[in-house]
């Protein structure tokens, strides 16, 4: 009788068991111990948190952008002087 | 019968003869430059317009390369040497000339507003490809190989995000900026050592240095263009 019981309780509680672990229901943290990758992360039920750059990544992100700022802005005015000495040449009158 | 064919054919030869003469002052330039022939009014006259117009724009290249932040400390040293002697030389020419008493005195000091100093021809443009050359070797060129340098790192940290497409966009924009370090090798030096002398030996001196400094602007916008892609699909 007892272990009739016991093996009715068994099938949900596998299955409760299985559901937390396909769900990911209960994880410590984003990405801990599954050995996913953050991209991998980001088809999870815990997307929105896994899909915004770390404090780190978002540091690193900014400092290419920054670089990338500063070489556009050198290039533009790299441009204008280019034009610059193109135009004098080419209003040159001279024999 | 004869006699009057022979006039004719004078008269033709002539008439021909005259046109070729008359050629030159036909292809002649519908300005008003002089030549070694003309009054000392018009050489005058000329010799203000072409002075005049030479220290406006040798004051408008010495405020831009005065406020210029990109050029070196000896290259606008060596630029503002040029630009201020050459503006003093055309100030000197302008009193000089509107002072001349005789036409061939005149032609003399107008043909040198040209042929020593070269203000459009050599001094202007060399000044400002040596602007341009500095911008790129002093900040563009640096900050892009910087950035180059962060993206591989980032990629090393997070493989999961890098794809063929990512690796092929940085694989170009190092390309495009390895491009551009060559093309400004050396490219401000080269072109301030040109001189007036040199441009009357090959008018075309300043044309390789000119497409040089376009082609590297060119190579760094599209590096550029290639990190803010990779930006893009990071972030």
């Amino acid at each position: 009788m007892i272990a009739d019981r016991a093996s009715r309780l068994l099938v949900p509680v596998a299955a409760l068991a299985l559901l937390v672990a396909l769900t990911g229901c209960g994880k410590a943290g984003p990405g801990a111990g599954d050995g996913l990758g953050a991209g991998q992360n980001a088809s999870s039920g815990s997307a929105p948190a896994a899909s915004t750059p770390a404090p780190d990544d978002s540091a690193a992100l900014d400092a290419i952008s920054q670089d990338l700022d500063s070489a556009t802005a050198a290039n533009g005015e790299a441009g204008s002087d280019a034009t610059d000495s193109d135009q004098a040449a080419s209003s040159s009158d001279e024999p | 019968m004869f006699r009057i064919i022979t006039v004719a054919a004078t008269t033709g030869a002539l008439a021909i003869g005259s046109l070729v003469c008359a050629a030159p002052a036909l292809a002649a330039p519908a300005d008003d430059r002089p030549t070694a022939h003309s009054s000392l009014s018009v050489i005058q006259k000329a010799g203000a317009a072409a002075t005049a117009k030479r220290i406006t724009s040798l004051n408008t290249g010495i405020s831009k390369v005065n406020a210029s932040t990109r050029l070196t400390s000896d290259d606008k040293s060596t630029v503002l040497g040029t630009l201020n002697a050459d503006l003093a030389a055309m100030q000197g020419l302008q009193t000089k000339i509107a002072a001349d008493t005789t036409a061939s005195t005149a032609w003399t000091d107008y043909k040198s507003i040209f042929t020593d100093y070269r203000v459009y021809a050599v001094a202007l443009p060399q000044s400002y490809i040596a602007a341009a050359a500095d911008g790129l070797t002093g900040t563009a060129i640096p900050k892009l190989q910087s950035a180059e340098d962060r993206i591989s790192a980032y990629f090393a940290a997070h493989p999961d995000k890098v794809t063929a497409d990512l690796q092929a966009k940085l694989a170009d924009m190092q390309s495009k900026t390895a491009d551009a370090v060559s093309k400004t090798s050396g490219l401000a030096a080269a072109a301030l050592a040109v001189t007036p002398a040199a441009y009357d030996a090959n008018h075309a001196v300043l044309a390789d240095d000119r497409a040089a400094a376009r082609a590297a602007v060119a190579d760094v916008k599209a590096a550029a263009q290639d990190g803010h892609a990779i930006l893009a699909a990071l972030k």
